[in-house]
């Protein structure tokens, strides 16, 4: 009897025949050592290894990076990239918010989030993820016009939509009308969910604030990435208005599976196969 | 007592039978049903009850969500999953799962295994109560088909039906078959449970 049980948790799961990536990673600035383990780090070996260090340490991708990961090679068609922001309340603090938006345009990005459709190991999805380079992938008018229409292409299509979160929260310079998109985006979460769809959620370092407190944990099914920080109020926030001590684990992915909150969490190794596999469990 | 023939043991020998620690578990029958299964954590409103399992996983070909109570093989897994003994979490959980189950149209199977809700003082502060009677109401609600085994003890008939997730109003009979059924009885109270509730029930036939 107990043979047989560790025979069948030792079968290999069908679904992994699915490549942890839908294509090569473009490359992403690194230090010269892990912040994990400190071991000088070979660049080629973590490219192919989908920027995730031997000791487990994850380093924290892009959404270039996330879109050659998740979508197969050339399957990815971007929407709405035409969509721009603007400096509509005359920001100034902690600089005038029409700079930071070009400056970020200079560097190639285009806002925090980026939606489109992609096959994912031959399945079609609808996408939308995340870049925290372009101001800590704060959730702003575009980046929630994006994800609306996103979701709602999704429920129009009968396609599933997968996010992929790393946000600091809504953005500062854009007030209430940022928060606001949490309105939108969720108003289009729910409309995804009366259409029956499936939403899958993936929670990388850092999901915080109104991005947490929105659309990211709406999921279906919520996946943290192993050691990502999720919550809604920062902990050095946290510590100065309520003085506070903290557990060291506080608002890891482990502590919020541990509250409820994430379904599970998974190395960004197997976050691909599983995708697949949820897929064609939930469609 | 494994060779003595049904009808004929005592009714506390089929209890402690119920009870014994090398029977299989949820788990044991779900990885088997389903060796896709992915197993999915928390209420989402502030903890995760791990003396209820919960997860999607392709049986006969369909993708089919599963709850089960779990009891742990040895003691600290025993302990971790408070002996399958569920909090107002655990009830939450179940209910989380089935309202999915419910928007995808999946089957659910239930394995129930408990010795019945956790007579705490923590279960008592956070609304054991409440979650229980909700989610007995919510089972009415749930537009997909519900098969209930009891595949070990089925005590506290709240558990039988809540927690698990058995039919609302069978609830006295799963009691009643998982506590004292043996022989003949399984079949009557099976047959019971089919015509009463409109559901079907597999019981887990007891040595």
């Amino acid at each position: 009897m107990e043979a047989s049980v560790s025979e069948v948790l030792t079968l290999k799961p069908p679904w992994q025949d699915v490549p942890l990536a839908g294509g090569p990673l473009p490359e992403i600035a690194l230090p010269s050592n892990c912040p994990g383990c400190g071991v000088g780090l070979d660049r080629e070996e973590l490219a192919a290894h989908v920027y995730v260090c031997d000791c487990g340490h994850h380093f924290q991708l892009r959404a270039d990076s996330w879109i050659a990961l998740l979508a197969d090679g050339d399957t990815w068609s971007e929407r709405w990239s035409d969509v721009r922001p603007h400096d509509l309340l005359d920001w100034k603090m902690p600089k005038p918010y029409h700079l930071t938006i070009e400056q970020a345009r200079e560097e190639g990005l285009n806002e925090a989030v980026r939606t489109g459709t992609a096959l994912l190991g031959g399945r079609p999805v609808w996408l939308g993820v995340f870049d925290f380079r372009f101001v800590g992938g704060t959730l702003s008018i575009v980046a929630g016009e994006r994800l609306a229409r996103g979701l709602e292409g999704a429920a129009s299509d009968r396609l599933p939509y997968i996010l992929v979160a790393a946000s600091g929260g809504a953005r500062m310079q854009e007030g209430v009308l940022a928060l606001m998109q949490m309105a939108k985006a969720n108003g289009a979460v729910g409309r995804l969910h009366a259409a029956g769809l499936p939403y899958f959620c993936i929670l990388t370092d850092p999901t915080y604030g109104g991005t947490a407190a929105s659309l990211a944990l709406l999921g279906d099914v919520n996946i943290a990435e192993p050691e990502a920080k999720i919550g809604f109020t920062g902990p050095r926030v946290i510590k100065q208005a309520t003085y506070a001590d903290l557990p060291p684990d506080f608002q890891t992915a482990d502590f919020q599976l541990k509250h409820g909150q994430v379904d599970m969490v998974v190395p960004r190794v197997e976050i691909r196969p599983l995708l697949a596999h949820l897929v064609d469990l939930y469609t | 007592m494994r060779e003595r023939q049904p009808g004929t043991l005592s009714v506390w020998q089929v209890v402690e039978l119920a009870r014994h620690a090398e029977r299989p578990y949820a788990l044991d029958y779900i990885r088997r049903m389903a060796p896709d299964f992915v197993e999915y954590h928390g209420d989402r409103l502030g903890a995760d009850d791990q003396a209820l399992v919960g997860g999607v996983g392709t049986w006969n070909g369909r993708t089919t969500m599963f709850l089960g109570q779990q009891k742990g093989r040895n003691f600290p897994e025993r302990v971790r999953r408070n002996f399958g003994m569920m909090h107002p979490e655990g009830y939450r959980k179940a209910m989380r799962l089935a309202r999915q189950a419910a928007k995808f149209g999946f089957p659910i199977i239930c394995l129930v295994d408990t010795p019945g809700a956790y007579p705490g003082a923590g279960a008592e502060e956070r609304g054991i109560a409440a979650a229980i009677a909700a989610a007995i109401m919510e089972w009415f609600w749930i537009p997909v088909p519900v098969i209930t085994a009891i595949i070990g003890e089925g005590g506290s008939g709240r558990c039988a039906r809540a927690g698990g997730g058995g039919p609302g109003p069978d609830a006295g009979e799963l009691d009643l078959l998982g506590r004292h059924a043996r022989g003949g009885g399984v079949d009557r109270v099976a047959r019971q449970l089919t015509q009463g509730g409109g559901r079907r029930a597999i019981a887990d036939h007891l040595p």
